[in-house]
């Protein structure tokens, strides 16, 4: 290996060139402290997501089954005012529903049942006495 | 009550003694929902008789005194109606039908019908499927019979499906068969066409000799609507299609036993709301499950616990439906005190001496199969199950005293 004397002066420029050649230590501080943070705000974003998430999960059962609606809506306490509005749409239009189910049911049967007094004046016309030429149509 | 037939569908009026709120054949009180209901793909040429008591499935609970069909029926039917529910029917007027030589399997794709498929390899199957009534609102979606229906067909075996709307005519307590027997309505229809002669069932030991459904804990040797000389029974029977039980001796322990280890095993669905499996949290999936764990000696396998609304009937005290079967999943499965079914455990304490009869067949069961298929009934249990001892035919008969 040959070693040769350079003047302090060169030797002091050359290293200075070739230390501008790379990022600081001061930068590089602030390089980890950006990436740092950049990590962090994933982080809070990440954590943001899985709570929507969570939220979406225990959003669904109560929409299928209102009694379970008033549960989850209670435990629920990252978000009560987003659920309560719907829990009580929820609510309302089920209640609708089973009443207009229940009315339904009402008219149905009374159909059958008309039908039955229908069928009941029918036959007791049939079963009268002839004698008078004028009978209702049936 | 009167009936009239156009094609597939049914329409009835009610007589003026006759009510919405009717009896099932079992007294339970069952509201009317409305008076007409339809079934796809059956002939309109079936013997009046057929007709007759596919219409008598659906009607029964809402006729008082008498009805009245839209064509003559034979006199052995309307005797059977007159002896069995204190009916008059007419017009009487037709020959009787005449029994085919076919027996055919109601199907519904459970482990108790999958048995009783397995008793008969070559049976043809009729399966029944719900479909929506056009004029009910259906408030039961969950109710997957699409699912069940293309299980059915995966059977490979010959299949008729039946889709009916019949039971959106009950109202209360919810849709579904006026009379069980309603199930058959679409097999009666077609009884000429596959000559049939015998339905068999999957009803188990439970439902027709423990006084299973909403029956409990009771012997139940002349089961008003199981037994051969029961009312049912005898209607069937005037049509020459008899009621036939092929595993009405064994528990549903055993018929799931013989149903996972069938070749219709991967077609078995107890559960109605399941698509790609049972749902698993339904409580027939539960029911299920612990025979099934009891059956291959494994811990309880279930998402649901014990605050689940499904579990609530197990924290209170006996008697259960079907708690033959309780008894036996409690007596078998590892670790099930620690299980949603502890309490049930404590009220119980069943043991597997206590609860090893429900490993065999009551040999009754198969003296009432009739004689066409009684011979393979009786070589496939003594096959694949084994005859109860006296003392365990003592249990059947001393159930519930």
């Amino acid at each position: 290996m040959m070693r040769v004397l350079v003047p302090a002066r060169l030797r002091k420029a050359v290293r200075t060139w070739f230390d501008a050649r790379y990022i600081s230590i001061a930068d590089h501080r602030q390089d980890i402290r950006d990436a740092l943070w950049e990590v962090q705000t994933l982080r809070r974003e990440m954590a943001a997501l899985q709570a929507e998430v969570e939220r979406l999960r225990n959003a669904r059962p109560p929409a299928a089954d209102t009694r379970r609606a008033g549960a989850a809506a209670a435990s629920d306490k990252t978000a009560p005012d987003k659920t309560a509005p719907d829990k009580a749409r929820i609510d309302d239009t089920h209640r609708l529903a089973q009443e207009t189910a229940k009315a339904l049911d009402g008219v149905l049967q009374n159909e059958v049942l008309v039908w039955q007094a229908i069928d009941e004046l029918r036959s007791r016309l049939t079963a009268a006495p002839t004698s008078s030429e004028e009978r209702p149509c049936v | 009550m009167r009936v009239t037939w156009t094609g597939g569908e049914l329409g009835f009026r009610l007589d003026p003694e006759d009510e919405i709120t009717g009896r099932a054949a079992d007294g339970y009180p069952v509201k009317l929902a409305i008076n007409s209901c339809a079934l796809s793909g059956v002939p309109d040429d079936a013997h009046p008789d057929l007709f007759a008591v596919a219409a008598w499935t659906v009607v029964a609970p809402w006729t008082r005194r008498k009805i009245t069909f839209d064509r003559a029926v034979s006199a052995e039917v309307a005797a059977a109606l007159h002896d069995g529910w204190g009916i008059e029917a007419g017009p009487v007027g037709a020959e009787p039908r005449r029994a085919g030589r076919t027996l055919a399997i109601s199907y519904s794709g459970g482990a108790d019908s999958v048995a009783a498929a397995a008793v008969y390899p070559d049976a043809p199957f009729v399966h029944f499927r719900r479909v929506s009534h056009p004029r009910v609102p259906n408030r039961w979606p969950h109710y997957r019979s699409d699912v069940l229906a293309k299980l059915a067909e995966r059977t490979g075996r010959d299949l008729t499906v039946v889709g009916s709307d019949l039971e959106f005519t009950l109202a209360e307590p919810r849709p579904g068969y006026p009379e069980h027997h309603a199930v058959a309505a679409g097999a009666l229809l077609l009884a000429d066409r596959l000559g049939l002669g015998g339905l068999g069932f999957g009803y188990e030991l439970g439902s027709r000799w423990l006084g299973g459904d909403r029956y409990v804990l009771r012997y139940t040797p002349d089961n008003v609507l199981w037994a051969p000389h029961g009312a049912w029974g005898r209607l069937f029977a005037a049509v020459g299609v008899h009621i036939v039980l092929p595993v009405g001796g064994v528990s549903e322990a055993v018929t799931m036993r013989l149903a996972v280890n069938s070749d219709l095993k991967d077609q078995v669905r107890w559960c109605l709301r399941g698509t790609d499996g049972p749902c698993r949290t339904c409580g027939k999936c539960l029911y299920k499950e612990l025979i099934l764990a009891a059956v291959e000696r494994r811990p309880l396998d279930t998402p649901i616990t014990a605050d689940r609304p499904v579990a609530r009937k197990w924290r209170l005290p006996p008697p259960y439906g079907g708690q033959e079967m309780i008894e036996y999943g409690l007596a078998r499965v590892p670790g099930i005190e620690h299980t949603l079914f502890a309490k049930a455990l404590d009220h119980l304490r069943p043991t597997e001496e206590s609860t090893s009869w429900l490993d065999h067949c009551y040999p009754p069961s198969i003296e009432e199969i009739p004689a066409p298929w009684r011979e393979r009934a009786a070589a496939f249990m003594a096959e694949h199950v084994g005859f109860m001892t006296d003392d365990e035919i003592r249990r059947v008969e001393t159930w519930g005293s």
